[in-house]
């Protein structure tokens, strides 16, 4: 047996590719957001520069003192 | 959907699709030295295709940094020189500095097998092997990266790619070239390459003639 010719090799590394590159394309373009990626910084609305920081922010709301039994 | 968002898009395509592309290229890689693909096709054609692979996942390698820096998001932080320095961006500096150390050793290994005949065949052989330290990089660039290898659907695929690579490298690593191999490998019908074969490609279809004609230890 000679086996797969060079071609089919090929053809099928190439057939592999385009349909690794077209799940990838149906699946990222079903999930564009991901908040648990830390590779895409967000960039502040007014100065379009990179904002790194927190998520979690100080509140000016007035503090919670006392609670509501029922 | 804005420019910087369908950028990101295209960023991470590019990105998935390479990594499947330097899979198929590690593979056959390895199926040079491990007999693995013996049972489909004769390692002449083995070696054509993990030579030819290299203009799948180069490009698309290429295409995805293009995309990241076309991302004014991601271009914010990130900047040309820390493509190849890696460890420098301030955002997801471990994630990213994995992909920079790997497209490093990448373009190492893509250029110098193409000046594979101007090395020494020891160096060259030690050289290419940082292609499986490159590929283990990329696959920890995706992971840390967290942008869709943390879904399941993602995931089912690339690990089990990994794993099937894994088992490959370690078998390749402890045992070399299985027996079925040689068997192959030392076949008189399976005729040797032709000398001088345009392209740059090694026209000794990666076997050295020995005395008498027969076939001897393959080189890579």
């Amino acid at each position: 047996m000679r086996g797969v010719p060079t071609w089919a090799l090929k053809g099928s590394a190439v057939c592999l590719t385009v349909l690794a590159t077209f799940a990838a394309a149906n699946y990222v373009g079903g999930h564009v957001k991901d908040r648990s990626a830390p590779l895409r910084p967000s960039l502040h609305p007014d100065t379009g520069q990179v904002s790194l920081g927190p998520g979690v922010r100080t509140t000016t709301s007035a503090p919670v003192t006392e609670t509501t039994v029922s | 959907m804005n420019v910087d968002t369908f950028m990101w898009i295209l960023a991470r395509v590019t990105g998935l699709a390479a990594t499947a592309a330097l899979a198929i290229s590690l593979l056959t890689g390895l199926a040079l030295r491990s007999a693995v693909l013996d049972w489909l096709a004769t390692n002449r054609a083995v070696r054509a295709t993990h030579e030819f692979t290299a203009m799948l996942w180069i490009p698309l390698g290429f295409l995805h940094l293009v995309f990241l820096l076309l991302d004014r998001n991601v271009r914010a932080g990130l900047h040309l020189v820390d493509l190849v320095v890696p460890f420098r961006v301030g955002f997801g500096t471990l994630a990213v500095g994995l992909g920079s150390l790997s497209l490093d050793l990448v373009v190492i290994v893509a250029v110098t097998g193409w000046l594979r005949r101007r090395l020494h065949p020891v160096a060259w052989r030690w050289i290419h092997r940082l292609s499986y330290v490159a590929c283990a990089l990329v696959f920890l660039h995706a992971l840390l990266g967290g942008s869709d290898f943390s879904s399941p659907q993602v995931s089912a695929f690339t690990w089990s790619g990994a794993a099937i690579l894994a088992v490959l490298s370690v078998s390749r690593i402890l045992w070399g070239r299985l027996s079925a191999g040689e068997g192959r490998e030392l076949r008189p019908d399976v005729p040797p390459a032709p000398v001088g074969r345009a392209g740059g490609r090694r026209a000794d279809n990666g076997v050295v003639a020995g005395a008498g004609g027969r076939r001897g230890e393959r080189r890579l």
